[in-house]
């Protein structure tokens, strides 16, 4: 085996089943995957360390430095590939972006390549913000570091709403008349639950997605949206 | 707290979510309000850190972990997203059959929806905690303002903010 999952080729878009053409284009699609030479781990590392290493500001700088990284620079995918991977890592819980680089990895190099790219995007990162962190303990130790960070936290609590607000409207943008206020309703129940009643927030998510899964369904005209196929729209946080 | 519960916890917090900033409410719950381990403070402050720093959403976890078990804690919070994140490989097998349940879909989307409204209760709650003066609430304000509104750099706001604070020291004293 060269480390190549069995089928790295899936159509791009999980929804329709791949058509012939899909499946006898898919050669020529993924030109890095039909390559004699399979990418190499290290390169694998350092695309991805970079890709962690200039994402400042949130997700969707992430989002655009993977795609230009994968796409553009690298040309180890095609933006149905790289669609292919995005979406496939909004369906499942936890950190997408992590998800997504696991699963870019593991379509060009199998399970190594899994394992390289995460930890490609995740370690460096990681150094920095732990190194950060100590240094954020020690200013808290001098007052005038103390009160640096006294400004800060206001701050932190506004953009916490802000973004919340962000998610919010680009949520319910697309979305109109009872759906639109299944959404609201929810959002407004989920903020009630945990901020007001003060109930577990995991109770909060389990409840929200019972009622998700019966109300959006009830709600005329609400075909559940369908997973992105074109990368850059969805974008999870400013 | 030992680190294969603190380990448990944030892969809990991020198996229940969607998205990088979304284990904040369940991260929050269980370590501020369920187990007295991370001040509202601390909390904040982790969420300041992940934000100054480059790297993919939720990295905020490893602060938190830092202040609650030092650098082990702070591993032990990173595994736990990376096993998640590494985890769903598993839908590169199941992704055709899933996409088809509506119930699923539409399952997925309440989470979202509700967990939007838990972030909201995770600001409002840090609003809470930080909040003591009038200029905590006018810092409060204009950093939703500018985040909300504008494209104005997250450096940016909390670099003004921190300006802020020193000028109150400073003023005061």
């Amino acid at each position: 085996m060269d480390g190549r999952p069995p089928n790295p080729l899936p159509p791009a878009s999980s929804a329709q089943p791949a058509t012939i053409d899909d499946q006898r284009s898919a050669q020529a699609r993924y030109p890095a995957l039909s390559a004699e030479r399979p990418v190499a781990l290290p390169a694998l590392f350092l695309a991805f360390a970079r890709v962690g290493l200039l994402s400042f500001g949130g997700g969707a700088t992430t989002l655009v430095l993977m795609q230009q990284e994968m796409i553009e620079r690298r040309r180890w995918l095609d933006a149905r590939g790289f669609a292919f991977t995005f979406a496939l890592s909004r369906m499942y819980p936890g950190a997408h972006l992590l998800a997504q680089a696991a699963l870019i990895g593991h379509v060009l190099r199998g399970m190594a390549g899994a394992v390289v790219a995460l930890l490609g995007l995740v370690l460096p990162s990681c150094l920095i913000t732990i190194v950060f962190t100590v240094f954020f303990l020690s200013l808290r130790a001098n007052p005038l570091g103390a009160a640096v960070i006294n400004g800060i936290l206001p701050a932190t609590a506004g953009m916490t709403i802000a973004v919340s607000y962000r998610l919010a409207r680009d949520t319910m943008q697309d979305e109109r008349g009872r759906t639109r206020l299944v959404t609201l309703f929810l959002i407004g129940g989920g903020f009630t639950l945990m901020g007001l009643l003060e109930v577990s927030s995991v109770l909060a998510v389990v409840v929200a997605g019972v009622l998700g899964a019966v109300l959006y369904q009830l709600a005329p005209g609400s075909a559940p949206t369908p997973e992105p196929t074109i990368p850059p729209t969805g974008i999870e946080e400013p | 707290m030992d680190l294969a519960n603190l380990f448990l916890i944030f892969f809990k917090a991020s198996i229940l979510s969607w998205g990088g900033s979304q284990p904040l409410p369940i991260l929050q719950d269980e370590l501020t309000r369920q187990r007295p381990l991370l001040s509202d403070q601390d909390f904040a402050t982790a969420i300041a850190i992940g934000r100054i720093t480059p790297g993919p959403n939720g990295l905020f976890v490893l602060p938190i972990g830092y202040f609650v078990a030092g650098l082990a804690g702070a591993v032990a919070a990173t595994l736990a997203i990376c096993t998640v994140a590494f985890s769903s490989l598993i839908l590169l097998r199941l992704h055709a059959r899933l996409a088809r349940i509506a119930a699923v879909a539409a399952g997925i989307r309440g989470i979202q929806a509700g967990a939007i409204g838990l972030t909201f209760a995770v600001g409002y709650l840090i609003l809470l905690a930080t909040v003591h003066s009038p200029l905590d609430l006018a810092i409060a304000a204009a950093a939703f303002a500018l985040i909300a509104f504008t494209r104005v750099d997250v450096l940016v706001v909390l670099g003004g903010a921190g300006a802020l604070g020193l000028i109150a020291l400073l003023h005061v004293g």
